[in-house]
């Protein structure tokens, strides 16, 4: 009784399904290997990188990538899984970039990310054996106030005239700006984000989207590495445990029986 | 060694304070509630530091646009001053002086305003572009639409006065249905990718010391 004392009320059946998602996946992590990789249905929007990436090589015009406002906090704040799916997404676009020989902006909302970035394109071109292309220039910041780097960035789009556009994190008002800006120069867009209220802007303005949980799973899919692989079926048997609780909980509760209800609010 | 410095140890790492942080949510014990009020000072602190690469940054970027007089590049000069300007005011009176105040307030906040009042036209631009019968998906989107707007605006009630609960049932049913199916397995991808950095899965922010399997 004096252990449970320790816990905050309301938040113990919450600690108890995470501890739950953590085994689940912890299991499919160190259990995928190569010879057992689980069958990920396509992502028509993470296949067509090259094809974003070939289209603006063949125009002579530069890729674009942004992380959306991704507030002065950046990696600090509640933002931070989307921050790391983007750039798990800008790690695998800056090898495919370099080895076709085009050109990367990236701009960026939030100095702390400023040097990670860095480091990723720079291990892209690395990898791809183009560590002489790579330009510390290429990446830009605009500053933490949500307005200033949106000018800033549709200054980029307008300016260099961007022959692709790609943009996958956490983004607010600005998501339709970008990609409407990026549309009227013509440019091929890829765009994924949390929040359910931008995805219909990028899925109004852009080529490829990414919905939901397809941005998280994003670095696993490109990746290709059986353990995040394995991350990808426990994030899968983990919805069919949320939904499992769903249904069983909402018949209950609609033959008068609180309890599902009841429990998760202990 | 080398591989211990730049891999095992920021793992080890990671996973620490993760633990710890996340334990915070969960327990009222003050010893790992102090711990975690001293690691999100530490990061405040590191955001500072690289506040001022954002600073080198901006200022790198525009002298360049400047020295190249690359296109529109007056407006980088515009910048640089206003920059040097602000900082000058806010390192002399403050940032909670009143001409710091006046500066802020009275010119960037109106021009904040006036992007944000410019979305009306790139929401007008995407939707001539977007709402379209071309296929099955991009009518359902264009009808749904039509239904909301209606719902919205008071002409719809005027023509018909089935719109507005037709618009209300697409919002409250399907609209809601939908976000909270996404909501609820964005909120399953976010755990899964936080317990893939913890445990050491996700390790492309380590760079390409950490970017090879075991």
């Amino acid at each position: 009784m004096i252990a449970l004392t320790l816990f905050i009320e309301g938040r113990i059946i919450q600690l108890v399904y995470l501890v739950i998602m953590v085994v689940i996946i912890s299991y499919f992590l160190n259990t995928i290997k190569k010879e057992n990789l689980p069958k990920i249905r396509q992502i028509p929007a993470l296949d067509a990188i090259p094809e974003i990436v070939g289209r603006a090589t063949e125009t002579g015009r530069p890729v674009h990538f942004t992380l959306g406002w991704t507030r002065p906090e950046g990696l600090r704040g509640g933002n931070a899984a989307t921050i790391l799916a983007g750039l798990s997404v800008l790690s695998h676009l800056s090898n495919i970039v370099a080895e076709m020989g085009a050109e990367l902006i990236v701009t960026l909302g939030s100095p702390d990310i400023i040097p990670v970035a860095t480091e990723i394109i720079q291990d892209g071109y690395a990898a791809a054996g183009y560590m002489e292309a790579f330009n510390p220039d290429q990446i830009l910041f605009f500053g933490t106030e949500q307005f200033a780097y949106i000018s800033g960035v549709l200054g980029v789009i307008g300016r260099e005239n961007i022959g692709s556009n790609v943009m996958v994190g956490p983004f607010a008002g600005e998501a339709l700006m970008f990609a409407e800006a990026a549309a009227r120069e013509g440019a091929m867009q890829l765009a994924g984000t949390q929040s359910v209220y931008q995805t219909p802007f990028f899925i109004a303005c852009c080529d490829y989207f990414l919905i939901g949980e397809e941005v998280y799973a994003a670095g696993a899919y490109l990746s290709k590495e059986p353990r995040q692989l394995g991350s990808i079926r426990g994030q899968d048997a983990s919805k069919i445990l949320s939904l499992i609780t769903l249904i069983i909980g909402s018949l209950l509760s609609i033959l008068g029986n609180n309890f599902v209800l009841n429990l998760l609010n202990m | 060694m080398a591989t211990l410095m730049r891999r095992e140890i920021p793992l080890a790492i990671t996973l620490l304070v993760g633990v710890i942080v996340i334990a915070d949510y969960f327990v009222s014990i003050p010893a790992v509630n102090q711990t975690t009020n001293v690691l999100t000072s530490w990061g405040v602190v590191i955001s500072g530091f690289a506040a001022l690469l954002g600073v080198i940054n901006v200022i790198k970027h525009n002298v360049g646009l400047i020295r190249e007089q690359k296109k529109d590049y007056y407006y980088s000069v515009i910048l640089l001053i206003i920059f040097v300007f602000m900082t000058l005011i806010g390192s002399i009176f403050t940032i909670k002086h009143p001409i710091y105040d006046f500066f802020y307030f009275n010119v960037f906040t109106p021009l904040a305003v006036t992007v944000w009042g410019m979305l009306a036209f790139w929401i007008a631009g995407a939707a001539y572009r977007s709402f379209r019968f071309t296929g099955i998906d991009s009518s359902i989107m264009l009808t749904c639409a039509i239904l909301v707007m209606l719902r919205n605006a008071p002409i719809g009630a005027a023509i018909w006065g089935g719109f507005p609960p037709m618009g209300d049932w697409v919002m409250s049913v399907l609209n809601v249905a939908t976000n909270r199916g996404i909501t609820i397995s964005i909120a399953i991808g976010v755990i899964a990718i936080g317990i893939r950095v913890l445990l050491g899965a996700e390790r492309g922010y380590l760079g390409s010391s950490g970017g090879e399997e075991a």
